[in-house]
Order: structure tokens, then C-alpha cells, then sequence
């Protein structure tokens, strides 16, 4: 086929057989353009076809990529998103104040108590120095009482109550509770409930006996206890 | 033939583009469920290992631990008192400690004047793994004079500071009147590490 193309566009020329215009499509047929130099040529000619195939695939294309996208934001958008948080345990464990980690603790006086203090009182010629105790708002307790007096002969006495709910029966020890000083004299015993406990701690110089009986009586008074 | 079929079919644009709907109607589907979706958020917790800690006893010493106490302290932890309470004497030290060498426990207190005194408490509690929480808290003993003014007599600074892992470290200072002078001195020795059980 030769000349200038023609200038419809809805016809579309062929090298197809004239003769065959089923295997162009049902809609196919015959026509007659005019030529250059006044001839007509018969063409096989189509009508512009509505659906097209070339924007058929185009569009199964677009159709392919939207729906891909589509899958996509929705996996997102239904996605488990985990997130892992380390919980630490309970806090446990007292601090130096006698106060349990996590509770709202705070020093009370027990000056002026300490000059009425009984625990001084069988002690003869004893001083009070200091005196605290550990109040722990969170129980409505004190859990720890400290006690430091002078003995005569110069002998330093600090005595330490305290009750943790967390212990276990306190076990009972000494140290250098017999003989004369000088010596760090320590005496634990137990008190009840289970997990209190009463330690006299005391120095003394050197040559002073060591007051084992009043240490002792000190050590176990119920009365000295937070 | 049904191959013949469906080569004429796809060979013609009508099949294409039914198959372009067909995919933008699924994706329209898909678009829609994933707008009215929300990505679920699952918290999964995960305990931390308890810590087994041995409580001391009042003398300071762990249970089932052989130890013996020492009428001192380290001079370090003197000098930083003396550093920030130039007028501290030392009234009572000891120091508990297992037969390793291993402190549970260092007491010290200190007259700072008439009435006036500092406690210094370090201890260490073992299987503590995890470093406590630093508080401060006072308390005063008060009266009230003619014209309802509340006058302290005594007061009481607490200052609570952490060390290593199950160490902590008590300040006490108990001193006539209200203490503000005093105070500031306080909180920079809880500042000082030589104060705490440092081995």
C-alpha cells in the first residue's frame, strides 16, 4: 500500500486480503477513498473500535498497580503493632533509713521523749546524745528507732530497734559481751513480731568492764521497739 | 476452540478493561477495609527477675553471714564530714562487715554542737541490683508564741542518697532552731561519694 495516508482517522488501512474481511473483526468492511490522482482505492477499513485494546491493558495495568497499592495500605493499616515494656518487680529491700524502698518515710524527733525515755532510766548515770526514729507514712508505722547515750566511764551506747516486714526471724549474736574494754561490744536479739530486732552496740574504753548486764537487759526490753 | 475463545477475547479491548475493572473494584474493597481499620497495639509486659535481697539486721549484718563490727570508719568518710561541719567530732563509729571484707554497714555520728548532731548511715544490702531512690524529708519539733508564730526548737534533716546497686546512704542532722543554716551544708555532703560504702 502507497500514497498519502488518508486523512480519516476512524479508517484504518490494512494490508489485509480485501477478500477477507472476517478475520478483521465482524465489523470490518470494504471502502472506497479517493486516491492521489482522482483514482479511489478500496481499503479494508474498521471502525474506531470503543473498546480498545491498548487502553484496555493500560487500564488492567493502572487497575493491577491501584490495587496493589490498595493490599498494601490495608496490611498496613490492620498491622498488630507490639510493643514490649520491661516491668521491674516490686521494690524490695529497705534503704539506710530503715525505710522500705517505694515508701513515703521521714524522720521524727524523739529528743524530748529521749529525756523521759525509759530506756535510759535503769541505767545510772546514762545521757542521751540522739535519738530518731524512721516513720513510714505508707504502713502508719516507725519502723526503726535509733538510740545513742553515754554510759559513765565513757562508755558510748547506741541501741537500734527496727521491724522489716520482708525479714524473716532475726537471728541472735554477740560480740566481745564479756571482759573489759577496750571493745565493741554488739548483742542482737530478736523481738516479736517476726522480723524485728533489737542491737546494742557499744564502746568501751579501754579497761572499763563491759557492762554485759545492763546491755543485755537493754537488748531484750520489750518496750524498746518501733 | 475455547482456547480460540479466549484468544479472540483477550485480543479485543472489552476483556481488558472488564479485567481492569474487576482489579480497581477489589482494590476499592481493599482501600475501604484498610480506611476503616486501625493498626491494634498489644502491650506485652515483661517481668524483670526479682531481686533477692538479704535483709540486715539491726547491727547491720545479713542473715547467715558470720560477721564482726569495728569501732571506725573510713577516714574519708571523716574528712568529708569535717569538710562541710568543721566543728564535727566524732562520737560514735562502727563499721559491720563479713570475714571477706565484704561492708554491710557504716555508722558514724557526730556531735556538731550543743544538741546538735550529724548520723551518717551507709549500708548495703546484698542482692540488691537495682539503685535506690534519693529522698529528703525533715520534721521539726514547734511551739507557738504569743502572736501564733510557730517557732522551731529542734529540727530534723533526712537526706537519703543512693549508691551502688542495694547501697544507700542516710544523712540525719538534728540541730536547735530551724536549721536553715545548716541545711545547705547538708546537702552538699550528700553530694560528697566518700560518705557512702565505697568498697
Amino acid at each position: 500500500m502507497s500514497g498519502p495516508e488518508p486523512e480519516w482517522p476512524h479508517l484504518r488501512i490494512t494490508d489485509q486480503p480485501i477478500d477477507a474481511p472476517d478475520e478483521a473483526g465482524p465489523e470490518a468492511r470494504l471502502v472506497d477513498i479517493p486516491a492521489t490522482g482522482g483514482s479511489v482505492e478500496t481499503v479494508l477499513a474498521r471502525p474506531h473500535r470503543k473498546w480498545s485494546l491498548r487502553w484496555g491493558v493500560l487500564a488492567s495495568a493502572l487497575a493491577t498497580l491501584g490495587l496493589v497499592a490498595s493490599v498494601g495500605f490495608a496490611v498496613h493499616r490492620t498491622r498488630t503493632i507490639t510493643t514490649t515494656t520491661l516491668r521491674p518487680p516490686a521494690p524490695a529491700g529497705v534503704d539506710a533509713a530503715g525505710c522500705p524502698r517505694g515508701d513515703n518515710c521521714s524522720p521524727t524527733l524523739g529528743f524530748y521523749t529521749l529525756l523521759l525515755d525509759t530506756l535510759t532510766k535503769p541505767l545510772p548515770g546514762a545521757s542521751g546524745v540522739l535519738a530518731a526514729d524512721t516513720y513510714d507514712a505508707s504502713q502508719q508505722a516507725t519502723l526503726r528507732s535509733v538510740r545513742l547515750f553515754r554510759l559513765p566511764h565513757g562508755v558510748v551506747v547506741t541501741a537500734i530497734s527496727q521491724c522489716r516486714p520482708d525479714a524473716t526471724a532475726m537471728p541472735s549474736w554477740s560480740q566481745n559481751l564479756s571482759g573489759r574494754g577496750p571493745a565493741l561490744v554488739v548483742l542482737v536479739r530478736p523481738g516479736r513480731p517476726v522480723g524485728c530486732a533489737t542491737a546494742v552496740l557499744a564502746q568501751v574504753p579501754a579497761g572499763v568492764p563491759v557492762p554485759v548486764a545492763e546491755l543485755t537487759a537493754l537488748a531484750t526490753r520489750p518496750d524498746f521497739r518501733p | 476452540m475455547i482456547e480460540a475463545m479466549w484468544r479472540q477475547r483477550l485480543a479485543s479491548g472489552r476483556a481488558w478493561f472488564g479485567l481492569a475493572a474487576g482489579l480497581a473494584l477489589l482494590a476499592v474493597i481493599a482501600l475501604s477495609t484498610g480506611l476503616r481499620s486501625h493498626p491494634t497495639h498489644r502491650v506485652r509486659l515483661v517481668d524483670l527477675p526479682a531481686q533477692h535481697i538479704v535483709p540486715l539486721d539491726p547491727a547491720g549484718c545479713p542473715e547467715h553471714v558470720r560477721c564482726r563490727a569495728t569501732g571506725a570508719v573510713p577516714a574519708e568518710a571523716t574528712r568529708a564530714v569535717i569538710r562541710h561541719f568543721p566543728a564535727a567530732r566524732a562520737q560514735w563509729q562502727v563499721t559491720t562487715s563479713a570475714a571477706s571484707g565484704q561492708v554491710f554497714r557504716q555508722q558514724a555520728v557526730y556531735l556538731l554542737g550543743p544538741g546538735d548532731t550529724l548520723l551518717v548511715n551507709s549500708e548495703c544490702e546484698p542482692g540488691g541490683t537495682r539503685p535506690g531512690v534519693r529522698r529528703s524529708s525533715s520534721s521539726a519539733q514547734q511551739r507557738s508564741d504569743l502572736a501564733g508564730n510557730q517557732i522551731a526548737l529542734i529540727s530534723l534533716y533526712e537526706i537519703v542518697v543512693p549508691g551502688r546497686p542495694g547501697c544507700s546512704t542516710e544523712l540525719l542532722l538534728t540541730v536547735a532552731g530551724d536549721g536553715l543554716a545548716e541545711h545547705p551544708k547538708l546537702l552538699a555532703l550528700a553530694a560528697e561519694p566518700a560518705v557512702g560504702i565505697t568498697g
